[in-house]
């Protein structure tokens, strides 16, 4: 049976984005024949033994999946660092077996385009270590799936559904991720003048229940405003 | 003649990245050119991963939530002039090590959205932010690896609102003169003139 490895990398340790679009994929993945396992990997790689049973199950797994928020235009560190050992693993010991990679990324921006870069990461870390290069695919808008199963939020995900469909069918037929997977993710999930929008009455709401309401646009580093942040 | 302070953060993973060798040349340099600067070696300091939980927008507005090493990078960083990034190229981005202080200071920015050129992109939180030098290290010439390396720094440029965003790129092979002279080029339009 065809083997995936789905690495979530949010930093998030429950309730992440990244994590709704992961579970969704797998469910996807495993009904069309393919066996799963996701791994939370700024969590695993903390640990020597964790981080070694990652890396052997990374080894093994005939498909990565790596489905990961963007974090400043690129991967997280945490999973940068899982792909620098990924790569010194590969160097002394490349392994017998063909192994695919996939990538879905998603940001906070109401526009895909900002995952792009990101994804051309993915791609040559996979032209360098020798696994095969998929596709990946670039969610924009992502806190409006605030960490829900993305199933369940009919027309707001109807796309990025479409899209995980379509890459799940791709991985299990051995195809490369189709354009149309890719376009139909990039489809923003909300029209960004309404996201930004909300976003600016979610980041109110958000700081009232700390109490930081009025402190949004503190300036504790400016040597003019020395507002002790945490007053 | 107007002093510019200079912050570095070095990327490299390891003592035979090469890189200690370019920041004692950058450092070198600045000071020469009679400018301040402070210099931050990441792998020994003790920096966590990001955790996402937007604390340094909603709860701690400014500040990470982790008290750590990052913290004091995130002033240096904004208290800046001109901030130089050191690093390995890895698979055309950043090493994890420059990442996870990068990952660290997004409290430097607003949460708030604002249009620049056609997308969405973070508000400042301060008046002015340091122009940025991205200096990538390369075992040997790799097209496809510079070019991404290139577009990830002027892509951070646009989001952390650098004045001036440039790059310099180093090959393991090169002699130090010719290394001099591309860091020196680099400096020259954020105001470090040799």
């Amino acid at each position: 049976m065809t083997t995936a490895l789905i690495l979530n990398g949010s930093g998030k340790p429950r309730g992440s984005n990244s994590g709704a679009f992961a579970a969704y994929l797998a469910k996807r993945m495993i009904d069309r024949g393919l066996e799963t396992e996701t791994v939370a990997v700024p969590w695993a790689i903390r640990k020597t033994p964790s981080a070694e049973t990652l890396l052997e199950a990374a080894a093994k797994a005939d498909i990565l999946a790596l489905v990961t928020p963007l974090y400043v235009d690129s991967l997280p560190a945490a999973v940068t660092r899982l792909l620098e050992w990924l790569a010194e693993r590969r160097a002394t010991s490349p392994g017998a077996q063909r192994q695919r990679l996939v990538a879905v990324l998603n940001c906070g921006y109401p526009e895909s385009a900002h995952n792009r870069t990101a994804i051309a990461i993915c791609r040559q870390f996979a032209v360098e270590t020798g696994i095969e290069w998929v596709g990946g695919i670039g969610i924009g808008g992502g806190e409006a799936v605030a960490g829900r199963p993305i199933e369940k939020l009919g027309r707001l995900t109807r796309s990025v559904c479409r899209a995980l469909d379509m890459t799940a069918d791709a991985l299990a037929e051995d195809r490369p991720v189709p354009d149309e997977a890719i376009a139909a993710a990039e489809k923003p999930i909300v029209p960004p003048a309404i996201y930004r929008t909300v976003a600016w009455m979610n980041w109110k709401h958000r700081a009232k229940e700390h109490g930081a309401q009025d402190r949004l646009d503190a300036r504790p580093f400016d040597p003019s405003d020395q507002t002790d942040p945490s007053d | 003649m107007r002093s510019v302070k200079v912050t570095i953060l070095n990327g490299a993973r390891t003592a035979e990245d090469g890189l200690d060798g370019v920041q004692a040349e950058v450092v070198g340099l600045v000071e020469r050119a009679g400018h301040q600067v402070t210099s931050f070696l990441l792998r020994e300091i003790d920096i966590a991963y990001c955790l996402g939980c937007f604390g340094c927008w909603v709860r701690t507005p400014g500040v990470c939530v982790i008290d750590d090493g990052a913290q004091a990078i995130a002033r240096a960083v904004v208290q800046s002039d001109v901030m130089i990034s050191l690093t390995p190229i890895t698979f055309g981005g950043y090493s994890s090590e420059l990442k996870k202080a990068l990952d660290r200071i997004i409290g430097l920015v607003s949460p708030f959205f604002q249009t620049v050129g056609g997308e969405t992109h973070h508000k400042k939180r301060y008046d002015r932010y340091p122009s940025t030098v991205g200096i990538g290290w390369l075992e040997h010439a790799d097209t496809h690896a510079e070019d991404l390396f290139r577009a990830l720094a002027i892509r951070n440029g646009i989001n952390m609102w650098s004045p001036i965003t440039e790059v310099a790129i180093l090959y393991k092979d090169e002699n130090v003169e010719t290394q001099r002279e591309v860091i020196a080029k680099a400096l020259q339009p954020v105001g470090i003139r040799s």
